[in-house]
């Protein structure tokens, strides 16, 4: 009796015989419905992730300048940006005037006039100002309105790796 | 693991009723096709149903791309079927369900009618199936505009033309149906609007109206 | 800006600030195929992108002239246009054009703005000179 045990302990795998008829048909049935699910939800799945899949997200920062080149002096910096926004694709042209604070630290400024809207220049009569060609307004250093503007020159976002100065979008003046 | 879950839910909630009222019902010997393969024109009712499923989840997902904007509808389809991955075939579902709901419908009412199924008791469940019908050709013709292109447009005019030709009220289902004089950009928002929200809407209430009717009153008998 | 930009309840208050007019003359003489028309015209809109964009805030752009009678006649014209546009407000005028045949000596005109002989474009430093000596003369 006992060595009869043993016998059939030793046939174990031959249990996987006793799978009942139901449930070998209910793992059949939901193995074939769980693949037709997943086959219908799996793509639209992938089309509704595609973002978070997308490689190179996030804000669109360009490559301008080392910052080894940045001096204390304000330069002119010109950068192409290229957005592509799902179907909004653009690419614009921009200006940037990148120079150094006191303390060491790397800003950028918009030349657009905030008054209506003209290109302003660094320093164009020695007073270490920008100036506005077209109605004089002025502005430091900080980007800070003087006169005939009435409120300072926009920022760049600013950010530097590996001593490479990377710009993004436009930001309000924050040094003003 | 799901076992003790839903023993715990089931302690609490008593659920097992509740799916198997739905689920676990005999399937008669004159419907099942294991018994007489011809019962298979018992399945269009079924298939119906499944491609309707998968009509509202792809366009559910393909709403997460579109805009119903005469500017941008055709960029963003455009973008959608072209640039994302599995796009063309979530489009493709949606494109090609929508033909193949209308038939598999065509053939269930077929299979309604020839053997008799409307007969009373069932004339009401006869009815909200037309009107289920109804439904779906209007998913039809309000979905076709949505892509914007040469072919929404021209269809959709020949469309609203024919209800125009209406006796009396032609003229007023047409400039309700274009939101305006013409197909323009009203006309795009509004056909988004039924073909999204109120077609569906009215498309789920008739839908459980047609399932609770057979559930209570069975499938018909054998010829 | 662009005449077209400006809406009419902003105009008296921006007059005082917008003294300067710039008048394009694409040079076509209606001997050009659209090939060439299309090439005219996206010559003069690069050149003109040097002086609307960073002087956009004093710069009134015109419709531009875009085609050229027999030269006395359309000096004339010109200058009269010229004559009229600063009776009418405009402190400067700016006359503009692609083309490196078309210059004349309009007296009513402040600044002429021309590619040189070769067709290059002029450096926005020397745009840039050429307009603060006009502003600040």
């Amino acid at each position: 009796m006992s060595n009869h045990e043993h016998q059939d302990s030793k046939h174990q795998p031959a249990q996987r015989n006793e799978m009942s008829r139901r449930q070998f048909l209910s793992y059949t049935l939901g193995g074939t419905t769980a693949f037709m699910v997943g086959g219908a939800v799996l793509p639209m799945v992938r089309f509704a992730v595609d973002p978070l899949l997308a490689k190179g997200g996030g804000a669109t920062l360009v490559k301008v300048i080392e910052e080894s080149k940045v001096t204390e002096e304000p330069q002119e910096v010109k950068f192409k940006v290229s957005q592509v926004d799902g179907w909004y694709k653009s690419e614009t042209e921009k200006v940037a005037w990148i120079s150094k604070d006191a303390s060491g630290k790397v800003f950028a400024l918009s030349p657009v006039c905030k008054h209506l809207g003209c290109t302003v220049f660094w320093n164009t009569h020695g007073r270490n100002e920008y100036d506005c060609p077209c109605h004089d307004a002025r502005y430091s250093k900080d980007g800070k309105n003087i006169t005939v503007a009435n409120s300072p020159l926009d920022e760049y976002e600013v950010d530097i790796q590996d001593g490479v100065v990377y710009l993004g979008g436009i930001i309000p003046n924050t040094r003003a | 693991m799901f076992k003790s879950i839903y023993n715990w839910i089931d302690e609490r909630l008593d659920i097992t009723p509740l799916w198997r009222d739905v689920a676990d019902h005999e399937v008669p010997e004159h419907v099942n096709p294991a018994h007489h393969f011809s019962a298979f024109v018992y399945c269009f009712g079924g298939l119906t149903f499944f491609i309707t499923v998968i009509q509202i989840l792809s366009g559910m997902f393909l709403t997460m791309y579109y805009v119903p904007d005469v500017i941008h509808a055709y960029a963003s389809v455009d973008y959608l079927q072209h640039q994302i991955p599995f796009g063309k075939i979530v489009r493709g579902m949606h494109h090609f369900g929508a033909s193949l709901v209308i038939v598999m419908m065509f053939l269930h009412t077929l299979r309604v009618f020839f053997t008799g199924s409307y007969k009373a008791p069932r004339e009401m469940n006869w009815v909200v199936g037309m009107l289920i019908f109804f439904i779906m050709l209007g998913l039809g013709f309000t979905g076709y505009l949505l892509p914007w292109d040469n072919k929404a447009y021209f269809a959709t005019k020949v469309g609203v033309e024919i209800a125009a030709s209406v006796p009396y009220i032609g003229d007023y289902i047409a400039s309700f149906l274009y939101g305006g004089d013409i197909v323009g950009a009203q006309t795009l928002t509004r056909f988004f609007a039924i073909h999204v929200f109120f077609l569906p809407g009215a498309l789920i209430a008739m839908l459980a109206a047609h399932f609770i009717m057979i559930r209570r009153q069975g499938i018909s008998g054998p010829l | 800006m662009k005449f077209s930009e400006i809406e009419a309840e902003q105009w008296e208050e921006l007059r005082p600030y917008l003294d300067t007019c710039l008048l394009p003359v694409t040079g076509m003489t209606g001997a050009e195929s659209p090939l060439e028309a299309t090439q005219c015209l996206e010559d003069l809109r690069d050149i003109m992108d040097l002086i609307e964009v960073p002087y956009r805030g004093r710069v009134v752009t015109y419709p531009a002239l875009h085609y050229m009678s027999e030269p006395e006649h359309f000096q004339q014209a010109l200058s009269s246009y010229c004559s009229r546009l600063k009776q009418q407000g405009f402190k400067y005028i700016i006359l503009i054009t692609a083309k490196t045949n078309v210059r004349f000596q309009i007296s009513e005109a402040d600044l002429w703005i021309t590619p040189d002989e070769d067709g290059n474009l002029p450096s926005d430093a020397d745009i840039n000179s050429k307009i603060r000596e006009l502003w600040h003369s």
